[in-house]
């Protein structure tokens, strides 16, 4: 070393107590670690229970709620008769007529099951 | 290569501590920020243990704390233009509260010389200077050749005298 990279570039002591100081950094960042790691499993297990669940509901969503004879498709295709007027029960055989409303995904079309039960 | 362990990383931190910082403060122009950037610098080197080799663990960490010092002094620099710092505040360094005015005149002016070094330059002088490297790991650090290493180092030093001798009278 040269008298004037002596001068310029003098050699100074560090502040006390850097081991003490790394290890706590290193205890700190293996703490951080430890956190962001956990937070990484939580968020991808959330992940997949909201994908499971998501496809499990889309997957019913999918599933025909109606019985065969109201079998929309095969309305539309003319393979089934299509209900084409309101029924009315006459008085004298609401006794013995059962009538139960088919759940629809929507209030515009209502549809009802009538069968009688005489037999 | 799982060679580090904790007590080997410790031994390193407390041999290189002191030349690691003396590189360091040669960015960031205060002690106490560049045992932070050398700390710093030891807890990356420790993520990465497991795939270290100990015959290039000297200058990975001298690298990785050149790096972060340069960061540092990047990113201070913007914050200090951005709070416009810059308009209102003297030279931040960590010299003792007595100090003499002389002594603290004689400082500036030789950090004034070493921030007036290109980068390039600065990197050669203060880690030949400082960091027990040999030229060819500066060399093999810098992706440079030993020859130039040894030029620039020279034209370094030549660039200080230049500097300290332009001092004014009576200082």
């Amino acid at each position: 070393m040269t008298d004037t990279s002596e001068t310029v570039l003098s050699t100074l002591e560090p502040p006390p107590g850097g081991l003490a100081g790394l290890r706590a950094r290193i205890a700190r960042d293996a703490r951080r670690r430890v956190a962001v790691r956990r937070l990484q499993v939580a968020a991808v297990a959330t992940l997949v229970v909201a994908l499971v669940t998501w496809a499990g509901v889309g997957w019913r969503g999918q599933q025909d709620t109606l019985p065969a004879e109201f079998d929309l498709v095969r309305m539309h295709l003319g393979l089934l008769d299509v209900p084409s007027e309101p029924l009315t029960i006459p008085a004298e055989q609401r006794i013995h007529t059962a009538v139960r409303r088919v759940p629809l995904a929507t209030d515009q079309v209502v549809f009802y099951l009538v069968g009688s039960i005489q037999d | 290569m799982a060679f580090m362990r904790e007590e080997d990383l410790e031994r390193l931190y407390a041999r290189l501590e002191k030349p690691l910082c003396n590189v360091v403060f040669r960015w960031v122009w205060n002690m106490d920020d560049a045992q932070d950037v050398v700390q710093d610098a030891f807890v990356r080197l420790w993520r990465m243990r497991d795939r270290i080799d100990p015959a290039t663990v000297e200058p990975l960490i001298y690298k990785i704390a050149l790096n972060l010092a340069a960061s540092r002094r990047r990113s201070s620099k913007i914050w200090r233009w951005i709070s416009l710092d810059f308009l209102r505040e003297t030279p931040a360094t960590s010299r003792p509260a007595d100090e003499s005015l002389a002594a603290q005149d004689e400082t500036a002016r030789l950090r004034a010389a070493v921030e007036a070094l290109p980068e390039d330059l600065r990197r050669v002088i203060v880690l030949c200077e400082f960091s027990e490297l040999r030229y060819d790991q500066v060399a093999a650090m810098l992706s440079i050749p030993s020859g130039t290493v040894g030029s620039r180092r020279h034209r370094a030093l030549r660039r200080l005298r230049q500097a300290l001798s332009a001092r004014p009278e009576g200082s």
